[in-house]
């Protein structure tokens, strides 16, 4: 495969994100580079703040439970439900994709 | 709760974890209680151990962070995917119930 340029990733990344602002229930979604920066949000400055950082170190903590219980294996996703919604974490080589929805019985973006 | 309601209770506790750990796909459950202890577990005391050790604090962690976002709010389920298993973690008011089965297809 041809290395994509960095302008083809950002904007499959605007791509994405606007594909995933039209599901409904999709409450908000974060991009964030390999050094932990969010580089695109849909949320306001103070929540993408908090939940980069808290998600961030939660996605680390993940990581290595995954690889204490198997050395060979990798985390690919993971996903928290509480009461009022749903936080889908989505670690990939270059980014890191976060996706807050509304947890409810509907499918929604993650599962079509 | 009778003795006899105990009994059933148990009974009908080890087969409902027994059921779900002979689903298709299921590679073992464990089950920890509120001290933090395994109650039950289909796995070998082994990865028992690691699962005990890695489990209970990042679901703790999680739950942290779902309180943290919004102190009304609250942790119902965890699903976490790996290239080789998918963790369920359960928590619940006295116990947390883990399941590891092979990552779902999509």
């Amino acid at each position: 495969m041809a290395p994509r340029g960095d302008r083809n990733k950002g904007v499959e990344l605007e791509e994405t994100l606007r594909r995933l602002g039209n599901y409904e229930g999709v409450i908000g979604s974060i991009v964030i580079n390999m050094e932990g920066i969010p580089v695109k949000s849909t949320l306001d400055n103070a929540s993408t703040v908090q939940y980069t950082a808290l998600l961030s170190s939660l996605m680390i903590q993940a990581k290595t439970m995954i690889k204490n219980l198997d050395t060979s294996d990798n985390l690919t996703f993971f996903r928290i439900r509480s009461e009022k919604n749903e936080i889908l974490v989505a670690p990939d080589q270059d980014y890191i994709l976060i996706v807050i929805q509304t947890s409810k019985e509907a499918p929604t973006a993650a599962e079509t | 709760m009778t003795y006899e309601g105990v009994k059933n209770y148990r009974a009908e506790l080890e087969e409902t974890l027994k059921r779900l750990s002979e689903h298709d796909g299921v590679q073992g459950l464990v089950v920890i209680d509120k001290e933090g202890r395994v109650s039950q577990t289909t796995f070998d005391q082994q990865y028992t151990k690691k699962i005990l050790s890695n489990i209970s604090g990042f679901t703790s962690q999680t739950r942290n962070v779902v309180r943290d976002l919004d102190p009304m709010n609250d942790l119902s389920f965890v699903r976490v995917r790996s290239n080789k298993t998918e963790i369920l973690i359960a928590p619940e008011e006295d116990y947390i119930l883990v399941v590891i089965q092979q990552p779902s297809q999509d």
